[in-house]
């Protein structure tokens, strides 16, 4: 090789170096360029018998200076740093817009609340009530302000992700048209790439980066393919998709992310991360929707708990005070909740709406009513923040039916599910914006309570009426606008007892249905006056013979007792467990035939959740004594005789006022808890503990009394007539009559009062009770037994008895034998009857009644209506009035209190109180936290995830700066290290001219030698 | 390590800006005097703001109720005085008429002014406050409270509600009073009654039932505390037919001192149990009113029942000892007047005395919370305006340096 082949090489060689360093220098400031450097290489040498000998140089080819691992690291770098300045850039405006005075809503609720107390201290004041409508209305206004902001930042968010998505696209098919010319470049062979092409595609790369996390895959021949989310091929060598954002199918004010892959739609709003996009996407999910629904809930809570202490007071007309704010539940509101999902099968006419039961369970969270199959009936709840299922079951189908969780219920109104159906239910999203002021005038906003309480002026005690509140205005007691119905007396018993009566008619106060008498009162405490739960209900006792009269009464001798009729029953309490659901029954109470309503009581009494009371009533009247009358008419009461002090006649003292005015003057009648009284016609006969009330009469048979039960069954109630008679009565029951010719013989032997034993025997089909009778008398006066010596008598039980009827001194029934059948028919043994005192007898038994906490129940054995004291599922009557009177202090017997509807009540600041103190009671979050404190809480929470995102923000700038510095420290273009090699290849250039120029001058030499 | 020259100027650009970011940070807490404008520069500061602003805000309201019921309390605390004045001239026209030189027309004269005073006094009890509200009717402050029924006998028909004002958190005060408790609720010398009639009565216009009187003290005394009611019956229940009335006990409905279908005369005296009562108008059938027995008796019942015997009984024997007994007993029922006015006035005195050291309570709790709220958010201008110098500083020694290495080039040397 020639030395000046070897000179042009050199020159040839630097030059391109030459060229190379000047197309550094003016791509300094190129971004994503790449420096570039001139691989040079020694031409193969030659072998000359001296060895080899160099024969030059030569450019191999122009590389740029990438590293793979910086240019990585910067793509991902970017891609965080833009998600988190977006992230950042978005929460920032809400940041300063919860908490600013003018935009916040606390100042705003300060406001409000403060002119109640206002109101509270002046409530006859118009101007006072202006403001606070005004407030209300200022309040309002800033909760829609913020509401708006809010969702102002949505549709921004909205527009943005149009706006980026086609970018994203667009980058996406610059890079597949990069891909295709990369290939066909590097078509060659590996050395020779496409520098600048590659350094044009790598910067495209970084900016895709900085919209979405992209992850890069290197090909064959220098191609690339590019994927987002979780695998979304976005380049495949020459082939771009596209992303676009839609308005959500399960939301439509949200937009989701749609991948098309050739026509090919798939949503990906929850797979793309990083990048702006991302950082958008999280602070939707993160922040947005926590804050619209953390002040929607506030709204709900708040508008809701206002209305119902506004509507439970008075304006100042006098009615009801109403809605303050608007309904919660209202039409629009209801079904503004519910989204359907755009893919639904169902038709349009399903129609499904969300009210809220109680806005202090309210969640932030959106939910999800998805119907996953295998048939359209099966439902699932979701909880979207945390998945969870909240409750899942199946349809009846019937419409409209209602799911009910976390505080509101979702009905489903007309039409039809399908299975693969969803629903996206947003209790709280746009709580907000739904808030307006209702009310228009000043005077209606109702300061007063709905009722009041008093003390009578002639009370002796001590006690006074602390508070009487409306609890609940639904109730029958607020039915009658302007009124009380129906007004109550409270009138004390006893220092530690009292009665509950309707004071409708003041003169003569009744009881209230279900009667509230009896009740406990604790001297010198705060006493809750009426029944306080809801759930809690009252039985009264009213089988057969419970409280009232049997429908005959016995005649025997006189001191026997009879019992009050009760039969053997069972009673079992059984009570649902408010908490848990579960059912317990109490071990089952047996009460026993003939116990007296107090020892029933104190049985049922001593079942937790149970508190029986029993009362006896019974009222006489009609007196009349026979004028000629051979027997004196003596009335005893639970055996004791009513006679005076001895010698009283008896016509004076049968007066139900002198009978009245005895027994309360008799101690013995004060210890079985009986009291008496008389309105100068009627005796009032009462037990106040449920001992029954006997009666029993001796006297001429026209010697009578009425009596009459508090059902208002009489019974005239006679003498027995004789003084003695010898009675005996069998225990079979004959009241359907029995056939005589069938079984027998019926037989029976008998001397009456000593007579000559004779045998009565019957014969013939007697059909009914009365034909045994009959027949049985036929027989006995058919024998030789004086007619009429033996009266035969069937009870209300079909028993027959038999009777003498002589009045004799020595009156006697002897049943000598009786034949089998007849013994069995009629229940009557042998046996000897001698004569006793008669007389007539009637035993009352009580009525319980029984008062049972929220979710008990009372059961009963009985079957039939035979004397059973409860039917087998008795009907519990609500106790719960809808309102509360709270009495302390000392009463004493007689003192009365009353409760009447607030009528004129002007001045009164009792409900404003209760409305000023909303703004501190824990209402929020299943009554947790206060409105306030939930803003608050709010606050805080945007406030720290700003500050995190600064944070954030601020760390991954700087990680950003470093790999770009990376980067830019190996591709970079330095200038002196260019200016250095300008000089370096140009003097090269120059050697390598000299070279040529020596080439020359020997060839000239050579030349010259031959001249 | 290579250094590229983007790199160069990237790297001054990026310290320029970060130090000059919080130069303009510092410089905007000095201007505006607060520590941070958004929650984020302190989310736990920011909502222990927010809890301290409200505390302040609502520590004003309080301190608004405070004054707002010092001044009714001041105003009812004057009208007191003024009853007590006009109670004790009473006093001394009781203290007079009791002399035995008076004679019939002495009294007579003294009659009128206890009449003048009564009057001063129902002017007294009907005060209005600024609003238009009846001071003493409770709830019903548009409700006059005390009506003058004629023949001596006045009625209250206010109710016995107390207006509660909040003024600290969990403390309310009483910001008026009802006349019932002070005017009304006073034990009388002797055993009395009050009479009503049922809301319920249906009779248009209502017939009214009078204030009535003990005629026999010693028959009332054995029926106390028994209540008694007169309720009107069907005309048949007399023959001929008429209307007729049936006095009952209340507690057993039973007929009293046989006045059973009695004959009515409107406006006649209805007597039994040692009391008497007049009812005038004319009633419905099933229409009632109420005698109820009480051993109190209103400040002006005292002074009506007073003035009505001073001007009505004579100089007799038995004249003479019916006015030593009402004279007694008027003297012991103002006593009793007094001491309950007395009471309602140290009751006011001792709400005075709360709502004065509450509000001084508020004031240092408010001192102490803005000192807290200072601390909280206002800048600490000393130290914003050295750290202000020295990143002022920084940023001028980077733009320095910077030129310096910027000015820096091998091209420059060529």
């Amino acid at each position: 090789m020639s030395l000046l082949n070897i000179g042009v090489s050199g020159l040839i060689a630097n030059q391109a170096s030459l060229r190379t360093t000047g197309q550094n220098v003016s791509n300094t400031n190129t971004p994503g360029y790449s420096r570039q450097s001139v691989l040079q290489a020694t031409q193969s040498a030659q072998y000359s018998g001296a060895g080899f000998q160099g024969s030059g140089t030569r450019v191999e080819t122009v590389r740029r200076i990438v590293d793979d691992y910086a240019v990585n690291q910067l793509r991902l770098d970017t891609s965080n740093s833009g998600e988190l300045d977006s992230y950042l850039a978005n929460i920032s405006q809400i940041d300063s817009l919860l908490a600013d005075s003018t935009t916040g809503l606390v100042p705003g609720m300060q406001d409000f609340f403060g002119s109640l107390q206002t109101g509270a201290n002046d409530p006859t004041s118009m101007p006072v009530r202006q403001l606070i409508l005004g407030q209300a209305k200022s309040l309002a206004d800033r909760f829609a302000t913020v509401q708006g902001r809010l969702e102002k930042q949505n549709d921004t968010i909205n527009r943005q992700l149009s706006t980026l998505s086609a970018e994203v696209s667009s980058i996406a098919g610059s890079l597949a048209d990069l891909n295709k010319t990369i290939v066909s470049a590097s078509g060659r062979g590996q050395t020779d790439v496409p520098n600048d092409l590659l350094d044009r595609r790598d910067e495209l790369i970084r900016q895709l980066s900085g919209l979405v996390a992209v992850n890069v895959v290197d090909k064959e021949q220098n191609a690339v393919d590019i994927f987002i989310g979780n695998g979304q091929a976005l380049v495949v060598g020459s082939q771009a998709n596209s992303l676009t954002a839609v308005a959500g199918k399960a939301d439509t004010s949200r937009f989701d992310l749609v991948f098309d892959i050739q026509g090919q739609k798939q949503t990906v709003t929850n797979a793309i991360r990083g990048g702006e996009i991302g950082g958008m996407l999280d602070f939707r999910r993160e922040v947005l929707d926590t804050a619209m629904n953390s002040v929607g809930r506030i709204a709900l809570v708040m508008s809701s708990k206002v209305n119902e202490q506004h509507s439970l007071g008075l304006d100042l007309a006098g009615n009801f005070g109403g809605q303050l704010f608007s309904d919660i539940n209202s039409v629009d509101a209801i079904s503004g909740r519910v989204i359907a999902h755009q893919d639904n099968q169902s038709s349009r006419a399903t129609t499904l709406t969300v009210s809220i039961d109680d806005p202090t369970r309210l969640s932030t969270s959106d939910y999800q009513l998805a119907f996953p199959g295998p048939n359209d009936q099966r439902y699932v709840l979701i909880r979207s923040d945390t998945g969870d299922v909240v409750t899942s079951g199946v349809l009846s189908g019937v419409v409209p039916e209602t799911i009910a969780a976390d505080g509101f219920s979702v009905t489903i109104e007309s039409g039809q599910v399908r299975a693969g159906d969803k629903f996206m239910l947003q209790p709280t999203r746009y709580g907000a914006s739904q808030i307006d002021v209702e009310l228009e005038r000043p005077e209606q906003i109702a300061f007063a309570s709905a009722i009041n309480g008093q003390g009578s002026l002639s009370n002796e005690g001590t006690g006074t009426v602390l508070n009487t509140q409306a609890l609940d205005i639904s109730t029958a007691s607020f039915a009658v606008p302007g009124s009380l119905a129906p007004p109550i007396l409270i009138r004390f018993t006893s220092p530690v007892s009292y009665d509950v009566l309707d004071n409708t008619n003041p003169s003569r106060p009744t009881d209230l249905l279900p009667p509230m008498t009896g009740l406990r009162f604790t001297p010198g405490i705060r006493n809750d006056m009426l029944p306080a739960g809801t759930g809690q209900t009252s039985v009264t006792s009213d089988g057969e013979l419970a409280g009232q009269l049997p429908d005959e009464f016995t005649r025997i001798p006189a001191l026997t007792p009879v019992t009050n009729g009760y039969v053997n029953e069972v009673i079992t309490i059984s009570s649902i467990n408010p908490v848990t659901g579960i059912l317990s029954v109490a071990p089952p109470i047996a009460v026993l035939a003939g116990e007296s309503a107090s020892a029933v009581a104190q049985k049922l009494s001593a079942v937790h959740g149970v508190a029986a009371t029993a009362r006896t009533r019974m009222s006489i009247s009609d007196f009349t004594n026979e004028a000629d009358g051979t027997n004196p008419m003596v009335l005893s009461l639970n055996g004791i005789e009513l006679v005076g002090a001895a010698g009283v006649p008896l016509p004076d003292l049968l007066t139900p006022n002198a009978l009245a005015d005895l027994i309360s003057a008799d101690a013995r009648f004060n210890n079985m808890g009986i009291t008496a009284s008389s309105d100068g016609d009627t005796l009032q006969l009462e037990s106040l503990t449920g001992e029954d009330l006997n009666f029993t009469v001796r006297g001429d048979v026209g010697d009578s009394f009425l009596l009459t039960d508090a059902t208002g069954k009489q019974l005239v109630m006679r003498g027995a007539g004789g003084s003695t008679s010898a009675l005996v009565a069998g225990t079979g029951d004959l009241s359907a009559g029995t056939d005589f010719d069938n079984g027998g013989p019926y037989t029976m032997t008998l001397s009456v009062n000593g007579s000559v034993d004779q045998v009565i025997s019957l014969t013939g089909n007697q059909i009914l009770g009365s034909d045994v009778v009959s027949a049985l008398q036929q027989a006995i006066d058919t024998s030789a037994i004086s007619a009429g010596d033996i009266i035969v008598a069937m009870d209300a039980r079909g028993q027959i008895s038999l009777e003498t009827r002589n009045g004799g001194a020595t009156e006697s029934i002897d049943i000598i034998d009786v034949s089998s059948a007849f013994g069995a028919a009629f229940g009557l043994a042998p046996g000897f009857a001698e004569g006793a005192e008669v007389a007539n007898q009637v035993t009352v038994g009580g009525v319980l009644t029984v008062v049972m906490e929220q979710g008990v129940s009372l059961a009963s054995n009985a079957t039939v209506t035979t004397g059973n004291l409860f039917t087998a599922n008795p009907t519990a009557l609500s106790t719960y009035l809808g309102y509360q009177i709270v009495i302390d202090g000392n009463p004493e017997v007689g003192d009365e209190f009353t409760v009447e509807y607030n009528a004129e009540g002007v001045s009164d600041n009792r409900n404003a109180l209760s409305l000023a103190d909303i703004e501190n009671t824990k209402l929020v979050g299943g009554a947790s936290v206060t409105l306030l404190n939930a803003y608050g809480g709010m606050v805080e929470f945007v406030g720290a995830s700003t500050s995190q995102a600064q944070i954030n923000a601020e760390s991954s700038q700087s990680l950003l700066q470093q790999s770009q510095a990376k980067r830019d420290s190996i591709s970079g273009v330095n200038l002196d290290e260019e200016a250095a090699n300008l000089i370096r290849f140009e003097q090269a250039y120059n050697a390598s001219a000299q070279v040529i120029s020596v080439a020359r001058s020997l060839f000239d030499t050579l030349l010259n030698t031959f001249r | 390590m290579r250094v590229s020259t983007v790199q160069t100027f990237n790297n001054g650009v990026n310290n320029m800006q970060r130090v000059s970011g919080l130069a303009a940070d510092t410089q905007r807490q000095i201007s505006t005097g607060r520590k941070f404008l958004s929650p984020s520069d302190d989310p736990v500061a920011a909502t222990r703001i927010l809890q301290l602003n409200q505390e302040l805000a609502s520590r004003d309201q309080f301190k608004q109720n405070i004054t707002a019921v010092t001044n009714r309390l001041s105003l009812e605390e004057t009208v007191l005085t003024g009853v007590t004045n006009v109670l004790q001239r009473i006093r001394e026209l009781s203290v007079q008429s009791g002399a035995g030189s008076l004679n019939a027309s002495d009294r007579k004269s003294l009659a009128l002014e206890v009449k003048v005073r009564t009057d001063e006094m129902l002017g007294l009890l009907n005060t209005r406050d600024s609003n238009g509200e009846y001071l003493f009717s409770g709830h019903k402050g548009s409700v006059q409270p005390f009506v003058n029924g004629g023949g001596g006998s006045y009625k209250f028909v206010g109710d016995e509600g107390e207006r509660l004002v909040q003024i600290a958190s969990g403390t309310f005060i009483a910001s008026r009073d009802s006349g019932k408790s002070i005017f009304e609720d006073v034990r009388a010398f002797e055993k009395t009654f009050v009479t009503n009639k049922n809301p319920r009565n249906t009779a248009n216009p209502p017939a009214s039932i009078n204030v009535g009187r003990v005629a026999d003290q010693a028959a009332f005394d054995a029926f106390h505390p028994e209540d008694a009611y007169i309720v009107f019956e069907p005309v048949e229940a007399r023959q001929p037919p008429a209307v007729n009335y049936t006095v009952r006990r209340k507690s057993d409905n039973r007929v009293v001192d046989g006045l059973q279908n009695e004959a009515f005369v409107a406006g006649a005296k209805i007597e039994f149990e040692g009391l008497s009562v007049r009812i005038s108008g004319t009633p419905d059938v099933g229409d009632s009113f109420r005698v109820e027995s009480t051993s109190k008796q209103s400040v002006l019942t005292t002074m009506g029942r007073f003035a009505e015997g001073m001007s009505s009984l004579d100089d007799s024997f038995e004249g003479r000892a019916q006015i030593d007994s009402l004279v007694a007993q008027t003297l012991e029922n103002l006593d009793n007047a007094q001491s309950s006015i007395q009471e309602a006035r140290s009751r006011i005195g001792g709400r005075l005395n709360t709502l004065e050291s509450t509000q001084n309570m508020h004031e240092d709790v408010e001192l102490l919370s803005q000192e807290v709220l200072s601390q909280l958010q206002d800048v600490d201008f000393a130290e914003a305006v050295s750290r202000l110098s020295l990143e002022t500083f920084i940023l001028e020694a980077s733009q320095q340096s910077f030129a310096r290495i910027a000015n820096l080039s091998l091209f420059n040397s060529l």
